[in-house]
């Protein structure tokens, strides 16, 4: 029987956490500002996740190309500190977001992580996995 | 098993319960186990004679009420203290509270407080004990300082000349707290404090340390007016503390909560309350937790506060801190013996082990890279090991102490053994496996 330990530290959880593809700042740049213009407004979006209980925390940014009739998802990144599970599950929804239609992404549920970290997790684990989500959801509320 | 874990049936249940497994719990600085006995006395009462106390007349009732009153018989005797000088409250938490609460109400009245005068308290504190001097410093326009630490993670009495003067009104102190371990010195600290202002309230938290080590109050009342605990970290039941205060002060003083229980007499507009300490215990309390506090102390004082008995309780948790030092002082031995780029540092927050209770709070890197503490008491689950992860309620010392992450912490009792520490140690290991072989990858 595969042990509880082994089971959650699966290796893409692992390489996640320790080697993060979209662990940065985004900034707008004013060639970005300017092209943008020419679409639709564009917008720099970002939330924080907190966990209270253990201080995990995580910045989520959106950089979202906004148009009448659906806004696109042009980049995600994420700044935070944590522990695997709650770091590895950012960089998995930032990597998950990126040319995401906004009235798509509305939709996801705190399964859609699940999915990608592709483990159980137990009750205690919850809120260090949907850290992500939580501020994901704090910006779909002002797009 | 050792003779002291046969008194635990936990240990036994959870073996039956985990395919055999050993429950190796080092977590009691959060919430120790407890004893069969004390379970069995908390039982008793519901089986036996389960009745509300003082109010009934049924043989049940005077049982009841008995047993109850005993438990502050035995607490008072146990702290060498007066039985009208302890509040039974339902933790160290609502201690606090009421004991802040009933020092601004005689502000209220007798207006000792004012406008920027002080609060004293450590960085080392617990957020029971912090949160509320917090809420009395915003109602009361008061300054809240704090006393800070050495290199050694020892309060720095060299600062309180600094941090103390004619404006200091309240002192808050723990007497040790629940992440470093270790005792601080409060009679030398408080005596270095009364030297510069003599008219100061005296708060001790001695929730971590209770039950540890004898407290004598007798000694300590010339240094102390007020101190707080709770059962749960010390065998007893959870959903049960004490508050205690010199009944010279709080014989002046008002109570907060009003109800039953509490009132000599009601009439329609006004009432005239109890002279007793009960008059700060209004309404029905934890009967059989109360009474199961008391069995509680009588565990401690049998098996394990005798200085001279081999089980004394600080001995035992000293020489487990002493045993887990020279054990990781081995580790990074062999470690280093083994392979010229050792990959696996354990950091300690603790210095020595003289003064320790059982507490030990790290970190843990592999490859030079912090695992943080909720991963690493993840894989000590899967071991069976139960420690803790976190801030431990203490966020102002961890931002002090420039700790991110927060802290993994292990603590020991009387139910714990070198082999236990031997597992951990163990487990460590495995922590470096399974940390290590993924890190170089994309």
């Amino acid at each position: 029987m595969q042990s509880q330990e082994n089971f959650l530290y699966q290796e893409n959880i692992l390489d996640h956490a320790r080697n993060p593809i979209n662990k940065e700042e985004l900034f707008l740049s004013s060639d970005e500002i300017k092209a943008f213009d020419q679409f639709g407004s564009p917008l720099l979006l970002s939330e924080k996740g907190e966990n209270m209980s253990c201080g995990d925390n995580g910045i989520l940014f959106l950089k979202i190309k906004k148009d009448k009739e659906n806004s696109l998802i042009l980049k995600a990144s994420f700044l935070g500190n944590g522990c695997a599970i709650s770091q590895s599950a950012f960089d998995m929804l930032c990597s998950e977001l990126k040319d995401k239609l906004i009235s798509e992404v509305k939709f996801w549920t705190p399964a859609k992580i699940y999915e990608l970290l592709g483990i159980q997790i137990h009750q205690n684990r919850v809120n260090c996995a949907l850290l992500s989500y939580e501020a994901l959801v704090k910006i779909l509320k002002n797009v | 098993m050792n003779e002291i874990k046969k008194q635990f049936k936990i240990f036994e249940n959870y073996r039956q319960e985990n395919n055999k497994a050993e429950l190796i719990y080092l977590d009691s600085a959060s919430s120790s186990l407890t004893p069969d006995i004390v379970i069995e006395k908390m039982n008793e009462y519901y089986f036996k004679y389960r009745s509300n106390i003082d109010r009934a007349i049924s043989k049940i009732a005077i049982r009841a009420t008995n047993e109850y009153n005993e438990s502050r018989k035995i607490l008072a005797k146990y702290l060498n203290c007066d039985e009208e000088e302890i509040i039974w409250t339902n933790g160290a938490t609502n201690s606090s509270n009421l004991l802040i609460d009933m020092l601004a109400k005689h502000d209220d009245e007798y207006n000792f407080l004012n406008k920027n005068d002080e609060i004293l308290t450590t960085i080392l504190e617990h957020h029971s004990s912090l949160v509320p001097l917090q809420e009395l410093a915003k109602k009361k326009n008061m300054r809240l300082r704090f006393l800070e630490l050495n290199q050694n993670f020892e309060l720095d009495f060299s600062k309180l000349k600094d941090l103390v003067n004619e404006k200091t009104k309240i002192v808050s102190i723990c007497l040790v707290s629940n992440v470093i371990g270790q005792v601080n010195d409060i009679k030398k600290i408080i005596a270095e404090i009364k030297k510069i202002n003599k008219n100061i309230f005296i708060i001790c938290d001695m929730t971590s340390a209770f039950g540890h080590f004898k407290i004598d109050l007798k000694d300590l009342r010339n240094y102390i007016d007020a101190t707080y605990f709770s059962f749960h970290k010390s065998f007893g039941p959870t959903g049960v503390g004490g508050l205690f205060i010199k009944r010279e002060l709080s014989r002046n003083m008002t109570p907060t909560i009003f109800g039953g229980g509490m009132i000599a007499h009601v009439e329609k507009e006004k009432s005239e309350y109890r002279s007793d300490i009960k008059v700060f215990e209004a309404g029905t309390g934890n009967i059989a937790g109360v009474i199961g506090a008391g069995e509680a102390i009588k565990f401690i004082e049998k098996i394990a506060i005798n200085e001279n008995s081999k089980e004394n309780i600080f001995d035992h948790n000293k020489n487990l801190v002493k045993y887990f030092f020279e054990k990781i002082e081995k580790l990074n031995q062999d470690l280093e013996n083994k392979n010229k780029n050792k990959n696996l540092e354990i950091n300690i927050f603790t210095k020595n082990y003289e003064r320790n209770i059982g507490i030990i709070s790290f970190q843990i890197f592999v490859d030079e890279q912090e695992i943080h503490p909720h991963d690493v008491a993840e894989i000590l689950a899967g071991k069976n090991i139960s420690v803790r992860a976190g801030h431990h309620c203490a966020e102002p010392l961890m931002n002090y102490l420039n700790l991110k992450n927060g802290l993994t912490r292990i603590s020991f009792h009387i139910y714990n053994d070198e082999t236990d520490i031997d597992n951990l140690i163990e487990s460590f290991l495995e922590i470096k496996k399974v940390f290590e072989k993924k890190i170089e990858k994309r």
